[in-house]
């Protein structure tokens, strides 16, 4: 019997990225003494799978799923991060995570998918420190969502969906100011580019169509897409609090993430076959104007 | 108490003689012409010899029945008709040392390595001492060393606890929604005895009645075993005022050692005639149609599921913090880590009330084990160990939460001297253990039931090691070794009680308690008072391992209320 067919694990396929992402990141944890080339590797290979596993799950052929992947990877933010040149690969795992328990979240409200947006939340701030701000501009969007039930139960469903990001926002700023260990796996990299906020958040939108269709085609337009839509939202947020705040901006890692909420987002899409070559087009035109964009701003600027 | 039976009686046994064993009680010399056990199985009892002929008084007399009278009684024999529970008392009259013996000793008799009669065998108690000599042994000569040791073991179990607490509420969690459960029709439904261990109940006795005779079950079909101890007058006196109907039978346990419920259940359970048997508690509020659910489980799922257990929860969970986290506690318990348990197929420990099982099969295994405080919890392993399968039943019976810390103390202090008892019963023999129960079952009853008592015992003492190593500066860790073990101590201790509180917090999820949340926060306070129990559950074990400390009822200001 394989990990897959075990009954508990094929009950929830849809969040079983999830847990592989857990498992994979309890052993990055568990092995601090790994070559930092292996770990990014790791990375990137784990998050070749998790995609591909996410698009079978939601319905896509294989051929459709393994084109797909391949189709994000070459994307100019996956690749370069993936390829260890610029950018940073994690800010892509935390956010496909995010965006897809999300997703998972809206759509069936269970207990578990409540378990499992939690933890990925926690998950985004130990990958990458832009994830902690990520984990703040997502949550209340999430809790906004519940469209009846009294205040108090709201209360609780929001103490509930922070309780595991606060722990870990906690525990991490213990570690950092008490032990002075920095305990998130990636360490800002040095920008590839100089470039002005406004036009840095531009071309991380303009290189996404796959968002834009999920929001403006009615017959992609669902909530759990939408909550893709608003990941992508908080995040460009959260790179503009960080930019304000004095960070350097990081075309290529937002470009990255980008990509990645854009493949959590086609897995909210009916895999009709109309909507899989839709998806084939979407990503390859994501990825061209992804490298055009960012040779063209380097050039500009 | 109006005439029992006297429906059944009337509509089989119309043409039979009709006898009134109140008036005219059984010759007491005939006690021993058949056995007991085919008495209880074909309601009957030797009444008295009229012109040399044995005339027996038969709950539901027929031509049937006749004859397997008659082949039990070894001669020809003339049958009359009798109310059933006349007869069986009757039947309990002249086999009452029997029966009391056989409550009390069946299964130490049958199996005597898993009756709780015996704290620990010879064999555990020299581990034990063996264990603890060498401890202290070491200890003295290298203290510090030793205390790494201790307290690195101590984190990791914890933190092996804690983890797979979390994988079960996971797998809990995936449980989807039952469908509901085809229809049977009231003909088709077997007869279902409801058993009801009574002590010191008179002020919840008339609502325990009252929501008994709500389930959505035909009453003829209902078997229901009042059971109360002898020398409870209040609760006898009590039951005497009740105008009950044929459905109800009172069964007096006679007075003897130990004085537990399980003993008053096996007691009880030699008069069950129904096809499945239930255990109720006498302040629960089972949801109507929970009868029928059960009997939809039983006909649609595998013949080795067994027993099935209801979920439960309180219905006076708003009355103070206690109850809430005790509500938390419940709702974690019921509705994810026992249906984790069974979607592993790993044993189960059954909660106190609302088993459902096939009675068959209770009585192949001797039924509950007397001497054992968690009687249910015990049985689950059995169960398993036996080759049966317990499953959780998505219908919930509501309890009145205890509301004082006092009566709290000692309700939670019973049942973790049980869990202590029940470990060190299947821990007799550990190959064993892993054979019967599989690699998996073997670690889970290790990390469920090991590591519940574990856990609370531990809590406290990882607090201690945590402030007295930071707060007072007191090197605990020192050297490689020790760094590695500090590592794995403080994220046992963040992880673990983090963790902890989620889970909690989480509970009441499922049942959109989500107002209950927050009081989840609250939890560690909620442990310290679940270590003081089992530190109490302990010195129990010690002093007086048997005593079945009773947990008042019927105090709480709250009515049952529609949940």
């Amino acid at each position: 019997m394989t990990l897959v067919e075990f009954p508990s694990f094929r009950r929830a396929r849809g969040t079983l990225p999830f847990i592989i992402g857990v498992l994979s990141l309890v052993l990055i944890v568990l092995f601090p003494l790994l070559p930092p080339a292996l770990l990014h590797t790791f990375a990137a290979a784990l998050f070749a799978a998790l995609l591909f596993q996410s698009l079978l799950g939601a319905g896509y052929a294989s051929f459709h799923a393994a084109a797909l992947t391949a189709l994000t990877f070459a994307q100019a933010g996956i690749l370069l991060s993936a390829a260890g040149r610029a950018g940073s690969i994690w800010l892509a795992l935390a956010s496909f995570c995010v965006a897809m328990t999300a997703a998972e979240f809206v759509r069936h409200r269970d207990a578990r998918r409540v378990m499992a947006l939690g933890g990925a939340l926690s998950l985004a701030q130990l990958l990458d420190p832009l994830g902690g701000l990520l984990a703040v501009f997502l949550l209340p969007l999430c809790v906004g969502l519940p469209r009846s039930g009294e205040t108090r139960a709201k209360a609780g469903l929001l103490a509930l969906l922070l309780f595991m990001p606060v722990v870990t926002a906690l525990v991490l700023a213990y570690f950092r100011v008490f032990l002075g260990v920095e305990a998130t796996l990636h360490r800002v990299p040095p920008p590839d580019t100089q470039m002005p906020l406004a036009v840095l958040l531009c071309i991380a939108f303009a290189s996404a169509p796959v968002l834009w269709l999920t929001t403006m085609v009615p017959r992609l337009n669902c909530p759990p897409g939408l909550i893709t839509v608003y990941t992508a939202l908080a995040l460009l947020l959260a790179t503009t609090l960080s930019v304000l705040t004095g960070a350097l901006p990081d075309l290529t890692s937002l470009l990255a993430a980008g990509a990645a909420i854009s493949a959590a987002a086609l897995c909210t899409w009916k895999p009709s076959p109309q909507n899989q070559s839709l998806a084939l087009a979407a990503t390859a035109l994501g990825a061209v104007l992804s490298w055009l964009l960012l040779n063209l701003s380097t050039l500009v600027l | 108490m109006r005439p029992m039976g006297a429906v059944s009686v009337a509509r089989s046994a119309h043409s039979f003689r009709r006898i009134d064993l109140g008036l005219h009680p059984p010759d007491p010399a005939l006690a021993n012409v058949a056995d007991l056990t085919a008495c209880l199985a074909h309601g009957f009892v030797p009444w008295r010899r009229e012109y040399g002929r044995l005339v027996i008084a038969c709950a539901q007399p027929s031509l049937a029945r006749h004859a397997k009278i008659r082949a039990a009684c070894r001669e020809p024999v003339t049958l009359a008709a009798a109310p059933a529970n006349a007869v069986f008392d009757a039947v309990e009259a002249q086999h009452r040392e029997r029966l009391t013996h056989e409550a009390i000793y069946s299964l130490a008799d049958a199996e005597p390595e898993l009756c709780a009669n015996r704290t620990v065998t010879r064999a555990q108690a020299q581990t034990f001492a063996g264990l603890a000599v060498t401890t202290l042994c070491a200890t003295v000569l290298w203290p510090h060393a030793m205390l790494q040791i201790l307290a690195g073991c101590l984190a990791a179990s914890y933190l092996a606890n804690i983890l797979f607490r979390t994988a079960l509420v996971w797998c809990g969690a995936g449980e989807t929604e039952a469908p509901p459960p085809p229809t049977i029709a009231d003909a088709d439904l077997p007869l279902y005895t409801i058993l009801v261990p009574l002590y010191r109940e008179a002020d919840v006795l008339p609502r325990l009645v009252q929501a008994l005779q709500a389930l959505d079950y035909p009453p003829e079909k209902r078997d229901i075993k009042l059971i109360v101890e002898a020398d409870d007058g209040e609760t006898r006196a009590a039951l005497a005022r009740l105008d009950l109907d044929a459905s109800f039978h009172a069964v007096i346990v006679p007075p003897s050692n130990p004085r537990t419920k399980p003993k008053a259940c096996n007691y009880a359970l030699r008069f069950a005639r129904g096809e499945f048997t239930v255990i109720f508690d006498a302040e629960d509020r089972p949801e109507p149609d929970q009868l029928r659910k059960a009997v939809s489980r039983f006909r649609a799922g595998p013949e080795t599921v067994s027993c099935l257990q209801a979920r439960l929860n309180f219905y006076n969970r708003n009355e103070n913090w206690l109850t809430r986290l005790f509500a938390l506690d419940y709702a974690l318990w019921f509705d994810f880590l026992l249906p984790g348990l069974d979607m592993l197929a790993v044993p189960m420990p059954l909660g106190g009330t609302s088993n459902h099982f096939r009675t068959s099969v209770l009585h192949a295994i001797h039924g509950w084990d007397s001497f054992n405080v968690t009687e249910d919890a015990d049985l689950g392993i059995r169960l398993a160990r036996l080759g049966h399968r317990a499953a959780t039943l998505d219908s919930t019976t509501y309890e009145e939460a205890t509301n004082s810390t006092g009566n709290w103390l000692k309700q939670r202090s019973r049942w973790l001297k049980g869990y202590m008892q029940t470990w060190l019963v299947h821990m007799r023999h550990p190959v064993a253990l892993w054979r019967h129960a599989g690699m998996r079952g073997f670690f889970a009853f290790q990390l469920f039931i090991g590591g519940t008592v574990l856990a609370s015992l531990a809590n406290p003492l990882m607090w201690a090691v945590f402030l007295a190593s930071h707060a007072a500066g007191i090197a605990i860790f020192s050297g490689a070794l020790g760094e590695a073990l500090a590592r794995v101590s403080l994220f046992s201790l963040i992880v673990g009680n983090g963790l902890f509180i989620y889970l909690a917090m989480l509970g009441p999820y499922r049942r959109g308690w989500l107002q209950l949340t927050p009081y989840g926060l609250t939890a560690p306070l909620y442990w310290l008072l679940i270590s003081a129990a089992a530190y109490r559950a302990a010195w129990h074990l010690i002093r007086r391992p048997f005593h079945w400390e009773k947990t008042r009822h019927g105090v709480s200001r709250f009515e049952a209320e529609q949940p």
